[in-house]
């Protein structure tokens, strides 16, 4: 159960959101747009820090399918299955320096078009790296139906 | 046709779409406050004489000028008692959301379905999501 913390933190997530949006409330009602823009702009931080923490459950989630994956195709008796992947070390933190892309290439079908679970997980991936490496996003995250869709995106990876 | 979550994402940004997206948002919010008037309950009354301004950083990256979307505000035996407003088209996870304030309560209501698909609107309290449901007439009729 990999993703443990993951349903803690969108419910930390939640209580602060309500304050903020209590506060943005307050200053809607007073009419103070410059008050009610400050809150905004710290909403869509919050929702990018929250949402960075929330990614990191789910890559683990992958790493850990696809060192299943590759532990039960290296315990094949059958060479055939075997020979594919006992160039991997699951045992590896890097899992043999294989990129991120191609862990998930292990656990869900790349080719399985826009809008599948491959193609998700690679534009969520997009979002994080554009927020961990400093550019932040001027757009809001809904942070319960993203982490509804990561639940999802774990009930479909193939060990 | 891409999700909110791929446009946000794609290095290439169309006009067009963006202007499709922003009119398809105020005719999708013109449908439900028509289908919400149309499930008032006796006593109950709305306006749209309000408006909230839209100017989204899409928008804004693309040259669009600002868009002023109407705010249907609720009214019980002739007083004012509460209002629903945009809240935001380009918000990932959703294809928009609304806030509607009554009283104390605050809910968000959400499009669920993918861009320029028909919507999918759901509706929860904002404080406690795992109560989302399908916008419906007794939803809303409850919230009031």
């Amino acid at each position: 159960m990999i993703m443990r913390d993951l349903s803690h933190i969108a419910a930390v997530y939640l209580e602060i959101d309500a304050e903020l949006e209590r506060q943005r409330a307050t200053a809607n009602a007073a009419g103070d747009t410059a008050a009610v823009q400050r809150i905004e702009a710290k909403q869509r931080i919050n929702d990018q820090a929250y949402f960075v923490l929330c990614w990191g459950q789910l890559e683990s989630e992958i790493d850990e399918t696809c060192r299943r994956a590759i532990r039960n195709r290296q315990n094949s008796g059958n060479w055939a299955v075997r020979r594919g992947w006992d160039i991997y070390n699951p045992n590896d933190d890097r899992l043999s320096g294989l990129r991120f892309e191609n862990r998930t290439a292990l656990v869900l079908d790349q080719r399985a078009g826009s809008g599948s679970p491959w193609a998700k997980v690679m534009s969520y991936y997009r979002l994080r790296n554009q927020i961990a490496h400093g550019t932040l996003l001027g757009q809001g995250i809904d942070i319960p139906e993203v982490v509804q869709d990561f639940f999802q995106i774990q009930g479909l990876l193939q060990g | 046709m891409p999700s909110v979550l791929e446009e946000v994402t794609s290095p290439s940004l169309d006009r067009t779409q963006i202007e499709r997206r922003v009119e398809d948002w105020a005719s999708r919010i013109d449908r439900l406050y028509a289908q919400l008037e149309k499930w008032l309950p006796a006593g109950w009354t709305a306006d749209r004489t309000s408006t909230i301004r839209m100017h989204e950083e899409l928008m804004r990256t693309v040259g669009l000028g600002p868009r002023h979307l109407p705010v249907l505000r609720l009214f019980h035996n002739g007083e004012l008692a509460g209002r629903i407003e945009p809240r935001g088209l380009w918000i990932i996870g959703v294809n928009g959301r609304l806030d509607f304030f009554r009283g104390s309560d605050h809910f968000v209501i959400l499009d669920t379905a993918g861009n320029l698909e028909p919507p999918n609107w759901r509706m929860a309290p904002l404080a406690d999501r795992s109560r989302m449901s399908p916008l419906d007439r007794q939803t809303f009729v409850d919230a009031l």
